[in-house]
């Protein structure tokens, strides 16, 4: 009994808020907009949103859970197949592994390029400040706040110079390639630009130090753009790219392909065996698609040079009746099976806890 | 009775011969994909305008999806109009970051002195969960760059200049979707809208979806479409058309092995079709 209890009360939970999501996209997509918006659903629709998102992605979790359960449980008990489960949680296991590593390592250098970004940003708050002095935020000095500019500015630099001499040492990118002799430019000139301000009082924001500082930032965001190209173009030849690149273009990207191209001799095979003209509807099938095929393919305009067009008749006119009525069919079928689904009435499993 | 493995040996020589001796032949006019030419040489952007292209497309497609995407960024590219990359579907995470720098490549090498970054000529907002409901919170975002948020690698989309303010999904003045799947397309048709905005639509799909594609083709919602390996081989001539530069034998060559395909396929059905004549009449004879 406290079984079907606690079955029942989740049935409802389910029906409850199936029944609530449907609502929510109905009512947001049928109610004029003036309605959403003052009954709030315009100002939260974002959130709402990316909360169903989220939840439509947990079904990646919960997918992996099964494959790991179900393949884990076939290998471990060497159950019929065991082997094809066996490279199944290999490929699982690796794909996944590469993919993180090269993942953490894009961190890695999203976070060395914001940082010497953000030496551009400073400096154009800087600037910003004193333009627009700030309300209710206090704010250091003019003077400290520069010199600490100064100081990460000299840091980054250093860090963008020894990032670059390791890319060239590492023959990742050579030392004349012009992503190198770039970066090695804008260095040299947010350096430069770097000692004019160490030479500069800033004891008073004067129009002329405003400038500089402006400058500055304008060449600390040319030097960031091309440090990050360089960066990534380093990172293409790092170990966890080349794995990655192994396993996703070496095997599972022709491994698909492969799939897909045993469809064309199985299409050649249904050519020849099935494709019979026994009545008068399969030979006009079987004229219309030899057009169709005829006009889209080179040759097709050497045997008549109108194919192409008979062919875009056929696409348009005839063709576009028939799968209007096919689309409106299943359009109205999957109308039915969504009012279905939205009421919990389309499986035994949501209308009833007890089968 | 022509057995069955000599219809594949025969498709395997139909496809691979052309490939293996890089015979090439002139494509088939589609006017499908010189509309679609004209309508992207019709956008015109101002600063901070984009044109987002969603490559929907895996490993099984990549045959005909991939020339589809390479010629629809060339021809962006070309003329400088910023693009957004995204996908709604994970599998193509990898092309979303692999042909936009082939084609990058390819170009910079046709004209020395000239580049297109990323950044700068696009960026890839990657994989986005969600299909539907993504796209209708995405147009009604207030400003599209802060909505995506991040890009593949984790940096603030607005970081970049050129995609630093977007705005409003008004401001992205063309939508290309390439894929091979049933669904992703529909989405974007039925969602990508909003009050007075329509948004310019091309799209390209594979052989099998081609039906599907026309009727929307013809109701105006589609503005260009390309069919296939055949639709991507003639918009790659049209380009070589405009720019003489352009490089598109291997795209040319692919096609012809395709259309040399078809060809096997069309006398297997025709021999399909006679042979059982000749068997009956020998069966009466005999």
């Amino acid at each position: 009994m406290v079984t079907n209890n606690a079955t029942d009360t989740r049935t409802k939970l389910i029906r409850i808020f199936t029944f609530l999501g449907g609502i929510y996209f109905f009512l947001y997509f049928v109610l004029p907009e003036s309605a959403v918006i003052s009954l709030g659903m315009k100002a939260h629709h974002e959130e709402i949103s990316n909360g169903f998102i989220v939840i439509g992605a947990m079904a990646l979790g919960l997918g992996l859970y099964n494959i790991i359960r179900a393949h884990g449980a076939r290998v471990v008990f060497q159950r019929a197949g065991w082997f094809n489960s066996l490279a199944l949680l290999v490929g699982l296991v690796a794909m996944i592994g590469a993919t993180s590593a090269q993942w953490l390592e894009n961190i890695r250098n999203t976070k060395d390029i914001r940082s010497v970004q953000i030496v551009g940003e400073f400096a154009t708050r800087i600037v910003e400040d004193v333009r627009t002095p700030p309300v209710g935020r206090l704010v250091p000095p003019f003077r400290e706040r520069v010199s600490a500019l100064i100081r990460y500015g000299d840091d980054r630099a250093s860090l963008v110079e020894a990032h670059t001499n390791l890319s060239v040492e590492a023959g990742t990118n050579g030392g004349t390639s012009i992503l190198v002799v770039e970066v090695r430019e804008r260095i040299a000139t947010a350096r430069a630009k770097l000692e004019e301000l160490k030479g500069v009082s800033w004891q008073q924001p004067t129009e002329e130090n405003v400038g500089r500082l402006t400058q500055f930032s304008q060449d600390v965001a040319k030097l960031a753009s091309s440090y990050s190209l360089m960066k990534r173009s380093h990172d293409a030849h790092g170990l966890s790219q080349r794995l990655y690149d192994f396993l996703f273009d070496g095997l599972f990207n022709q491994l698909g392909s492969a799939m897909f191209a045993l469809l064309g001799v199985y299409i050649g095979a249904a050519a020849y065996r099935a494709f019979r003209v026994r009545t008068i509807e399969s030979g006009l099938m079987m004229v219309a698609a030899v057009i169709v095929m005829l006009g889209q393919i080179s040759f097709g305009k050497e045997i008549y040079e109108n194919m192409p067009s008979i062919r875009q008749w056929l696409l348009e006119v005839p063709n576009s009746a028939a799968f209007r009525a096919i689309r409106l069919g299943a359009g109205v079928a999957g109308l039915m099976l969504a009012i279905r689904m939205w009421l919990s009435i389309e499986s035994k499993s949501f209308s009833s806890g007890r089968k | 009775m022509v057995g069955r493995r000599l219809i594949y040996l025969l498709m395997i020589l139909a496809v691979g011969l052309p490939i293996v001796f890089g015979v090439s032949q002139k494509p088939s006019r589609l006017v499908s994909a010189e509309r679609m030419y004209d309508v992207v040489e019709q956008v015109r952007v101002q600063p901070g305008e984009v044109a987002m292209v969603w490559f929907d497309f895996g490993p099984n497609t990549i045959a005909e999806n991939e020339p589809q995407a390479q010629v629809l960024l060339e021809h962006l590219f070309r003329n400088r109009i910023p693009v957004v990359l995204l996908s709604q579907y994970q599998q193509a995470e990898r092309f979303l970051a692999k042909i936009p720098n082939d084609v990058a490549k390819r170009l910079e090498a046709e004209m020395p002195g000239q580049q297109w970054r990323y950044g700068e000529a696009w960026v890839n907002a990657g994989f986005r969960p969600g299909g539907a409901i993504f796209i209708q919170s995405m147009v009604n975002a207030a400003d599209v760059s802060k909505f995506l948020g991040r890009d593949v690698n984790g940096m603030p989309i607005a970081q970049y200049h050129t995609f630093s303010s977007i705005g409003g999904v008004e401001r992205v003045k063309l939508v290309g979707e390439i894929t091979g799947l049933v669904g992703v397309f529909d989405n974007i048709i039925q969602f990508f809208q909003k009050n007075d905005y329509r948004p310019t639509i091309v799209h390209g799909c594979t052989s099998i979806t081609i039906p599907e594609a026309y009727i929307f083709l013809d109701s105006g919602q589609l503005k260009g479409l390309l069919e296939g390996i055949a639709g991507a081989a003639w918009y790659s001539e049209v380009i070589k058309e405009h720019f003489p530069k352009s490089e598109n034998k291997q795209l040319l060559v692919t096609n012809t092995a395709l259309s040399a395909a078809h060809i096997v396929l069309i006398l297997l059905i025709v021999l399909g079709n006679i042979a059982p004549l000749f068997k009956r009449r020998g069966l009466h004879h005999g």
